[in-house]
């Protein structure tokens, strides 16, 4: 369903792009672990939506 | 003007998120209190007449059904047929009236928006949609540990077929938008396509009263923008049948989910 495919990259980024952030104020940078959790987090959910959704 | 005497003194524009809290009904025209107004009236209603009707409807069922009996027929073999077996398979059946009358509630509840005179939906406060996605999303995780047992179900919900490397990766992403994500979704997709269309509606019957009280030579404009009112309105109507369908749609396929054994 396109819905579900929709919110596994929506959450993907915002789960990963989130946890760097927080990174990001613990360690004292302006936005690179937020940068790099956003694309881990949207190659996660393409991964899941492949797992999930396809064949 | 002559036009311009015709048209209310003064008319409130641009509309506010003031104009979805009506005054009280009881006790009669308070403002600041919410316990009786219009949209509790409302979903009373609905739910009075979803369970006439369908009582009436089979009161004396007969083998070739009378007119409502057909109707009723109809709408409870669509969601059973086309949603509930259509999604979750044969086991689908048991879940039928619950989807039915899920289907039902927010089809009449999201229909008062167009209703001329009546013209809101309850579905446009969020409390409304935002109880029914709480409904839907305690059902399918209980159905899902009923079914699993809680430690199967959260190791069948979290746990996707991946190497073991890539899981701390994908679990977090996976309880996010199961747990999370769904229910809110829900609610705010109903509840904002709702808002949004009372909104629509609104900005072009209003903006044309607004148009015509800036210059009586605006009166064109104006006509166009009551005529876009009456365009939109048959938008809204099948926004209206497609948000109730896609609520029940995505409830069956959460309940599917939670009942799906391997993955």
């Amino acid at each position: 369903m396109g819905m579900t495919a929709v919110a596994y990259l929506l959450t993907g980024m915002l789960v990963w792009g989130g946890i760097g952030w927080l990174v990001d104020h613990w360690v004292g940078t302006r936005g690179i672990f937020a940068g790099i959790g956003a694309v881990v987090g949207m190659a996660g959910g393409v991964y899941l939506i492949v797992r999930r959704l396809g064949a | 003007m002559a036009v311009q005497s015709m048209v209310l003194a003064d008319v409130p524009f641009p509309p506010s998120v003031e104009d979805f809290y009506l005054p009280s009904i009881l006790p009669w025209g308070e403002h600041d209190n919410y316990w009786f107004t219009k949209i509790t009236a409302l979903v009373w209603l609905t739910t009075a007449l979803i369970i006439i009707f369908f009582l009436v409807s089979y009161r004396k069922p007969q083998l070739v059904p009378t007119k409502k009996q057909w109707i009723a027929e109809s709408v409870y073999g669509f969601v059973r047929n086309n949603v509930a077996v259509e999604m979750i398979g044969p086991a689908g059946v048991r879940f039928a009236p619950y989807l039915t009358t899920l289907f039902t509630f927010i089809l009449l509840n999201n229909f008062w928006g167009i209703v001329p005179f009546v013209q809101i939906s309850p579905n446009s406060h969020i409390a409304f949609p935002a109880m029914l996605a709480a409904v839907s999303y305690v059902m399918f995780i209980w159905v899902g540990i009923r079914h699993h047992g809680f430690v199967k179900y959260m190791k069948v919900s979290l746990i996707p077929p991946a190497p073991w490397f890539i899981l701390p990766l994908l679990i977090p992403i996976e309880f996010f938008s199961t747990f999370l994500v769904r229910p809110f979704s829900l609610a705010v997709r109903l509840f904002a396509n709702m808002f949004a269309g009372h909104m629509l509606l609104l900005v072009f019957t209003l903006g044309g009263f607004a148009m015509l009280n800036a210059n009586a030579w605006f009166l064109p404009f104006s006509l166009v923008s009551w005529a876009m009112t009456i365009a939109l309105t048959f938008l809204e109507f099948l926004v209206i049948c497609l948000q109730a369908y896609v609520f029940t749609v995505l409830t069956a396929s959460y309940v599917q989910g939670a009942l799906a054994d391997e993955h």
